[in-house]
């Protein structure tokens, strides 16, 4: 018996691993060029060797470098920021809810930012901040955002307690994130119900996820915020790999099962609900990019948890390229885009569902 | 290494579970847990991996008081198997590795771990399925995988909770002929729980017999008597020997 042949169980996974190298090669690939390419495309349509020049400075036009510089670029790190912090959050929510339909948008947690935002807006004035407005004009813009984190974070509190200390079903967190939804729904109607025309409009805007809302200070926060946290899901893949087997297989593997499971909870919580309070709501990628990439690499979350963060950078690059592109020279809020792709993919991700436990 | 019960009470909200449980395993030991439904036999499993917290009670591993240790230390020393595993969609492969790099992920894909699941894979007769999906294989399939996953970190103390449970007849004897191998091959303390037991009377050692959550009676294997028996499952048999091997004939309908 040759080596080869001895070894023929190592080789194959090796194997295997191959092929995930290269299809995350080729994600990462597709990820700059989409980056380069939105960089490049817009109502300034410029050629690639003006790109170049513009980006390593040696520029001729100061108009376009501004568009290029303070507009496109910020937007374009806006969308690969997000969309990993979305992918990789959808993904390891996916695993420690135990549930495929898992992601911030589905649970409700984006809904509860946006309550929290029409609750800034239009109770405490933060919207277009007049001398009766409860928050000073200069601090408005973070009154905004941090009510908006108070309400995702209020939806994921709720939810955790309930996964947790009731141990509800996958199904019926699920439809506790409908309820959810519904609730604050409801409360943001009411509020609206009260509020003036202007304040109306100023809520429904920031409803829109809009990768243009972001500013350089903005996505600093959020990047801070995601590499850390893509790191430590990154290094428990093995960990959620065992998850997967269920609690008892885990533990029994060394895994501490519920520290495990909290820390994630709160961390891509977090992790959404500050990309939801800068950019909006952007429904569907956390959910999707996970499923995209399980074909190319299985359950095994030392892989899905980077490439769903490519993924998710992937998907919101090429969501806002055809968001701008689509009804130029109106730019749509990529928000509306995903959910658009989103929602007919839910659909059949829950019948997919019923059928596998039939 | 020993593995040492002493003095395990567990109650669940409602019922008492286990009452005073003390035995004692030396190495090179397949023993078995048997008793009737509801007897707390799984309950024994996990509070010895320490899955559930006895209320009182405590177990020893080579003599060390098995609190002391962290959920790490105890899963390189025990390696378990629970009643009920669904598939996933991973490789036979990277099912069984788990069992070694969820314990050290550091030495993400360390030569020798992937030279361990080898081993592991022909050990058990898996190495052909190896880069299957768990999903596609059969119950009796997935059971030596999962099997196979507690075995590849080394464990000196195997913990398995109906393992032959959805065999045939044939994959129930492949499995408990293999417990009985490498237990006495590796030199492991082993622990099944099982409800067969005329295999149980082949393959262990020694019994742990449990009713109504009290040890009603544990040892070798002279102590299965046609008494013990009735006295444990109430029900009337004689134990023939059959092929050399002991067997327990049921007497009457229950």
């Amino acid at each position: 018996m040759t080596e080869a042949e001895n070894n023929s169980t190592i080789s194959a996974y090796r194997k295997r691993l191959l092929w995930r190298n290269w299809g995350g090669l080729i994600l990462l690939l597709s990820l700059v060029f989409l980056f380069l390419l939105s960089l490049k495309i817009g109502t300034y349509e410029i050629s690639w060797s003006m790109l170049a020049n513009i980006l390593s400075g040696n520029n001729g036009d100061p108009l376009l470098a501004h568009v290029i510089r303070q507009i496109r670029l910020p937007r374009a790190c806006a969308a690969l920021i997000a969309g990993a912090a979305l992918g990789c959050g959808g993904a390891a929510m996916q695993n420690v809810l135990r549930n495929p339909l898992a992601s911030p948008f589905t649970l409700g947690v984006s809904q509860g930012a946006a309550c929290g935002a029409a609750f800034a807006i239009i109770v405490l004035g933060a919207g277009l901040p007049t001398a009766d407005s409860l928050v000073p004009p200069a601090f408005a813009p973070y009154i905004i955002v941090l009510a908006a984190f108070g309400g995702a974070l209020l939806t994921v509190t709720v939810l955790t307690l309930l996964a947790f200390f009731r141990d509800i079903s996958p199904e019926s967190l699920i439809l506790t994130g409908v309820a959810l939804s519904a609730f604050f729904g409801a409360v943001t109607m009411l509020l609206q119900y009260f509020a003036s025309d202007i304040e109306v409009a100023g809520t429904v805007f920031w409803t829109f996820g809009d990768l243009g809302k972001a500013r350089w200070r903005d996505l600093f926060l959020m990047l801070a915020l995601l590499l850390p946290t893509l790191f430590y899901l990154w290094r428990q893949g093995w960990s959620f790999n065992a998850l997967l087997w269920g609690n008892e297989t885990a533990a029994s593997l060394g895994v501490q099962v519920n520290r495990l499971r909290l820390i994630t909870l709160i961390i891509t919580a977090l992790l959404a609900a500050v990309t939801i309070a800068f950019l909006g709501i952007i429904g569907f990628v956390g959910l999707i990019a996970p499923h995209l990439m399980r074909p190319l690499v299985g359950q095994d979350y030392r892989y899905l948890i980077p490439y769903s963060a490519l993924a998710g950078a992937v998907l919101l690059l090429f969501a806002d390229l055809a968001a701008r592109v689509v009804m130029a020279p109106v730019v749509l809020p990529v928000g509306i885009l995903t959910s658009f792709a989103g929602a007919p993919l839910f659909i059949y991700l829950i019948a997919r569902n019923r059928k596998n436990q039939q | 290494m020993s593995l040492k019960a002493q003095n395990i009470n567990f109650t669940y909200p409602k019922t008492e579970v286990l009452k005073d449980i003390s035995f004692a395993l030396q190495p090179g030991t397949l023993a078995v847990i048997m008793g009737t439904n509801g007897s707390g036999k799984s309950t024994l499993l996990k509070i010895i991996n320490r899955l559930i917290e006895p209320q009182s009670g405590t177990i020893f591993i080579a003599d060390n008081d098995y609190r002391k240790l962290t959920r790490h230390e105890l899963a390189r020393h025990c390696g378990y198997m629970p009643q009920k595993s669904a598939a996933v969609h991973c490789t036979v492969f990277e099912a069984v590795l788990l069992g070694r790099q969820a314990l050290n992920p550091e030495r993400l894909e360390a030569e020798k771990g992937l030279q361990q699941v080898d081993e592991i894979l022909k050990l058990i007769h898996l190495d052909h399925l190896s880069d299957r999906f768990t999903t596609e294989l059969s119950g009796g399939e997935l059971q030596r995988v999962v099997i196979a996953r507690a075995l590849v970190r080394k464990p000196k103390i195997l913990l398995l909770d109906e393992p032959t449970n959805h065999l045939d007849l044939i994959n129930q004897l492949e499995v408990m002929s293999l417990l009985k191998n490498i237990t006495h091959k590796l030199n492991l303390t082993t622990l099944v729980v099982t409800h067969d037991i005329n295999s149980a009377l082949r393959f262990a050692d020694s019994f742990i017999l449990l009713k109504k959550g009290s040890l009603h009676a544990a040892g070798p294997k002279k102590i299965i008597t046609a008494k013990i028996i009735e006295e444990v499952f109430k029900l009337k048999s004689v134990i023939a020997e059959v092929a050399g091997f002991p067997v327990v004939v049921p007497l009457e309908q229950p």
